[in-house]
């Protein structure tokens, strides 16, 4: 989230699409009450009517996998009839900047920008650029009417985009789309905000970074980023799953969103250049130029003072150039027996994967499993799941029972960024140990192993710094201080230290990351939590329940990466004199000679100080928010393409039908836990999306368990409209089967009202829905994982599987 | 008596998380309940012995738009409690803020309650032998605590306290309502049964969530039984002379301070 959950309750308009946040993040609703109560428009854009759309003023039925061609319309509204905040366009973002002439749009280029490599299925970015002066800066027209500009050129892309043929596309009459476009696009104003909740119906598909991009694109144009109740809002799938992003949970980054180091990157000072940008304007903070400051503490917090720092950037794992390492990817080279061992720790991936018969077969392939979580799992037991045969199967597993959140003491960081204390109520039952202690006497094991005999690369281990509690006389750590833990991701002064002219001496804390150094005199595990530890205490354990700002941004209430600030990019919420833009909700104010408020983005002055101030997206190096944003794998604007799997033989927009750079993982055809799919396949007429329950998380694998919450949501469903019910004989409440190219479940028909058929291009086009919390492990009669029919194919930026839009059928048992 | 705290539900802001559903279940030790998916959301299907709290859903169209409501459907804590007057050994009781339940150690399982019921929600516990039902967290609310329902609703769909203050509250929110466009919206339970404890905002008429439009006192009962039908005299007199001993034996036995009741 740019802002947080409390900040909801400021929107005027808060729409909520690609996400179903009464459902599946109901306390979020305690915000979208307050605002409705104030007067705000609730919008609910999903394929199906759910809990959020009960209580929406304006509900709009979209077919899943059409979210660019309804924001791309939303754009071209917005433009066509002038609601964009002009002013804020101007200073804020790079709709001024000039393109390359060479640069070329879809539209006349055979569907694809520029610089297309069809073989390669990549595009070659030379042609992405801006023009530059004889300063190498950007050069701008202001008046926005260079047709080389950004914002002619996002007119011009978006212009195809009619409501008439984006109705053809989203099945969304075309008058609850322009009753959407004109209630959002009223927050165009300098005093109106409006706010976008979003999830993984947006993220998991082919085009899901583009989808993110489009409401980006609009928030910018409306001016809806950095205030009071704007913001693009992810409201993330689990607690902590912020938490674990920002200290690195993916493969491709290291804590604080540092680049995992590439093969070809071979001393500390080339993975330094490669990812620290520069600019030749003075008004530029570049945040991003701090790089080396951020990866210096961060190997300190890794190695100490062990090694040099170049010798500390040898030591950390490398990935080969090219190689993408992603989910998809794991199962992949699984499957074809390169991964010998695999910890499957707080995951369920034969239930959550795509295509989950193949990652139960990869399983197969496998020497050894470690399954740590709370209950046994589907994927612990994969061996002896339908279909297998235990005798064939050579992999060892083994349980490692885990404590629940409750039976340890830590952070949680939530979808607002908010760092929170939590103390241990309980403790875990039976020999379930927190998850910090199992790593513990691994890495012992490890190291010990290490010192005994060797091996390929021993240093990394054995110069990693491990003062995480008191150690033994053999040196070994009982027990796990989880704020010694808290303390390194902060960091420390490694030696006395004068940094902006302030003296700090070897052992304090880092005051905040404006203070880590690039020498190595610092160490820090994770930058952007630097501050959240210091030598006035831990700032995450604070609970001061009062909110000096009028807002709700409660500063004193636990802490908020990056440095206590609440909403980033707050400098985009005031005017040039730093007045805010909303002087009802003002997130910060310009007093004259300092800020007010929230942490500014930079304690710069505002920007009629000129030379002294700073543009206010600091993070980018021109400083300016993208709307022409070139960094993007599939194009510097978001298109609309199909999903791999679709009910149409033709893309109304353009000539390509599926992402032309999405990795083609599959290939068509039909088979049981195969790499297929099948498009526009009279086998599978129906859409399908798959989502989540109030009432379980994630696979099931907590709340399966728990008897309460299983009475509630006991089956597996498929919800379908009363018109599809009929024409396929299905009554309510009967068992059916769900079948697509790789897999079949069955599952407990919910003929609904809520789900209708989509009009798309002239047809009519059925659609149903299948919740993914259940598995065959338990309850005995609670059916099998959604997931067996989702196909492999993901978006090219991230590889995040498309599991919210595929084809299938029903079928009476 | 009239019943001085309670609990403002709703409809408006109800999403159908059912945390209240589960919040009853786990303040009163409930047991759940072997249920299977029977082409809807909602399970248990209805309430029970050891379900004293669910979330009815209703899904219907009007005018040409798809809606979806959901309401608590448990004890609503009347004033004129049927129950509490038709009880035969005085096991249910009032607590001095007004909810009204069924003391474990006295109920008998006689069934007159769940009889009685204009609303159907006292149920036979098969374990136990006694009828159960919601009761309103008196071991909480009695202790300055709120109802564990109302303490977990996440919107404000459920809100306790005052039932004075709930009721001006509710006219306030009312008239927002029917601004907003919601032409069908009341109140219902203000004055229903001498004033409901648990009473409601609701967007649709009352019959939309099978709630009877007029529901009858105890007395008022017997006194249309009698004028209905012979076989009702017959079966009116039978009953009504049971109750009449009971009424009396009852007041009798209660407590002058039921305080002592509560703990």
């Amino acid at each position: 989230m740019t802002n947080h959950w409390i900040d909801i309750k400021n929107s005027d308009v808060i729409l909520i699409m690609g996400s179903n946040a009464a459902e599946n993040h109901p306390v979020s609703f305690r915000w979208v009450t307050k605002a409705i109560e104030n007067g705000a428009k609730l919008i609910s854009v999903d394929p199906r009517f759910t809990r959020t759309s009960s209580k929406a003023h304006i509900y709009a039925p979209i077919r899943p996998g059409t979210d660019i061609a309804f924001l791309g319309g939303m754009i071209k509204y917005i433009l066509d009839n002038k609601l964009y905040f002009q002013e804020y366009v101007k200073l804020y973002t790079n709709a001024t900047f000039l393109v390359d002439p060479d640069f070329k749009l879809p539209a006349d280029n055979g569907g694809v920008f520029s610089g297309y490599d069809p073989i390669k299925r990549k595009y070659d970015k030379s042609t992405w650029k801006f023009q530059l002066d004889e300063n190498g800066n950007p050069k701008k027209d202001l008046t926005m009417n260079d047709p080389n500009c950004v914002f002619q050129l996002l007119k011009k892309h978006y212009s195809r985009y009619t409501p008439e043929i984006v109705s053809e596309i989203t099945g969304t009459p075309k008058e609850s789309l322009l009753k959407v476009y004109k209630t959002y696009a009223s927050t165009g104003k300098k005093n109106k905000s409006a706010t976008i909740m979003y999830a993984m119906g947006w993220t998991q598909h082919t085009v899901g970074t583009q989808n993110i991009r489009t409401m980006a694109i609009i928030q910018l144009l409306l001016g809806n980023i950095g205030v009071a109740g704007g913001g693009v809002n992810a409201l993330r799938g689990e607690s902590n799953v912020q938490g674990s992003t920002d200290h690195c949970l993916l493969w491709h980054i290291l804590p604080g969103y540092l680049k995992t180091p590439r093969a070809s990157q071979q001393t500390f000072d080339a993975y330094n250049k490669k990812y620290t940008p520069k600019t030749n304007d003075p008004m530029s903070a570049n945040w991003w130029g701090n790089y080396p400051k951020y990866s210096a503490s961060f190997l300190r917090a890794m190695f100490g003072l062990n090694a040099n720092l170049d010798k500390c950037y040898e030591m950390m794992p490398k990935v080969d150039d090219g190689v993408n390492y992603s989910w998809l990817m794991i199962f992949e080279q699984m499957e074809k027996g390169n991964i010998e061992g695999f910890f499957a720790w707080g995951q369920n991936p034969a239930c959550s994967g795509a295509n989950s018969n193949r990652v139960r077969n990869a399983l197969t392939k496998l020497k050894w499993l470690v399954n740590v979580n709370l209950f046994d799992n589907e994927t612990g037991s994969f061996w002896k799941g339908p279909g297998m045969n235990p005798s064939e199967i050579d992999t060892e597993v083994f349980m490692l029972p885990c404590a629940m959140s409750f039976e340890k003491e830590g952070s949680i960081t939530n979808s607002g960024r908010w760092m929170q204390w939590r103390y241990k109520a309980i403790n875990s039952p039976g020999k379930a140990r927190p998850d910090s202690e199992i790593i513990n006497e691994l890495y012992f094991k490890i190291k010990k192993l290490y010192e005994k005999e060797g091996g390929a690369y021993p240093e990394p281990i054995l110069n990693l710094t491990w003062d995480y509690g008191q150690k033994d006389e053999n040196g070994f750590i009982r027990k796990i201080d989880t704020h010694l833990i808290a303390k390194e991701v902060n960091g420390y002064f490694l030696k006395d230290t004068v940094v902006k002219g302030k003296l700090f001496k070897k052992g304090n804390l880092v005051p905040s990351f404006a203070y880590l150094t690039a020498d190595g005199s610092t160490s820090s595990g994770n930058w952007l939590y630097c501050n959240s530890y210091t030598e006035k205490g831990n700032m995450a354990a604070r609970r001061v329940p009062i909110d000096r700002s009028g807002i709700g941004l409660y500063s004193e209430w636990s802490w908020a990466w990056p440095v206590n600030r609440r909403i980033i990019y707050n400098r985009a919420s005031v005017d040039q004199n730093g007045q805010p833009w909303a002087p009802q909700k003002p997130v910060i104010k310009w007093t004259g000679s300092k800020w007010i408020g929230d942490v500014p983005d930079g304690g710069w002055p505002p920007l009629s100080y000129s030379s002294k101030s700073r543009y206010a997206f600091i993070m980018k190096p021109q400083g300016h928010a993208h709307i022409f944003g070139p960094g993007r794998a599939d194009g510097p604007f978001p298109e609309h393409y199909e999903p791999l799997e679709c009910p149409v033989e033709k893309n109304l927009l353009n000539p390509k039908k599926l992402n032309p750079v999405t990795p083609l993982l599959s290939k068509p055809g039909v088979g049981k836990g195969q790499n297929a799919y099948a498009s526009c396949d009279p086998r599978f007429p129906l859409i399908c999306t798959t989502y989540r329950v109030t009432e379980h998380w994630q696979t099931g694998v907590l709340t399966r368990w728990q008897p309460w919450l299983l009475e509630m949501q006991p089956q597996l469903f498929v919800e379908m409209s009363e018109e599809l019910a009929k024409i396929k004989n299905i009554k309510n409440g009967e068992k059916v089967k769900v079948v697509s190219a790789r897999g079949e479940v069955e599952a407990v028909a919910i003929v609904t009202k809520r789900i209708k058929p989509f009009k798309i291009e002239g047809a009519t086009v059925h659609m149903i829905g299948v919740p993914w919390c259940f598995g065959w492990v338990h309850p005995k009669d609670g059916g099998d994982a959604a997931n067996i029919l989702t196909p492999t194919i993901g978006d090219p930026n991230t590889l995040i599987p498309e599991t919210k839009a595929f084809m299938a059928n029903i079928e009476k048992i | 008596m009239a019943v001085k705290k309670g609990v403002l539900i709703d409809i408006s802001k109800c999403i159908g998380c059912r945390a209240c559903q589960v919040a009853c279940k786990e303040w009163n030790d409930l047991p759940a309940e072997k249920t299977h998916n029977f082409g809807s959301y909602e399970n248990p299907p209805h309430l029970s012995g050891n379900t004293w709290n669910i979330i009815k859903f209703y899904e219907a169209t009007s005018e040409g738009k798809v809606m979806w409501h959901f309401k608590r459907h448990g004890c609503h804590h009347c004033s004129d409690a049927n129950c509490l007057e038709g009880c035969p050994t005085g096991a249910i009781k009032r607590s001095p803020s007004g909810m009204v339940y069924i003391d474990q150690k006295i109920c008998i399982g006689c069934k007159n309650c769940i009889q009685l019921c204009p609303f159907g929600i006292p149920h036979l516990n098969e374990k136990s032998g006694t009828t159960m039902k919601c009761t309103g967290c008196f071991d909480r609310v009695e202790n300055g605590d709120i109802p564990a329902c109302a303490k977990a609703c996440p919107t404000g769909a459920l809100t306790f306290g005052n039932r004075s203050q709930l009721l001006a509250m509710a006219y306030e929110r009312l008239n927002l309502l029917r601004k907003q466009g919601n032409k069908r919206a009341s109140i219902y339970g203000e004055k229903e049964l001498g004033g409901l404890g648990f009473f409601y905002i609701l967007l649709e008429d009352p019959e939309f969530y099978g709630l009877p439009k007029n529901p009858k006192i105890v007395s008022k009962y017997f006194y249309n039984i009698l004028s209905n039908s012979f076989i009702g005299l017959i079966s009116a007199a039978v009953i009504s002379l049971g109750a009449i001993f009971t009424f009396r034996d009852r007041r009798k036995k209660l407590p002058k301070n039921e305080q002592e009741n509560i703990e």
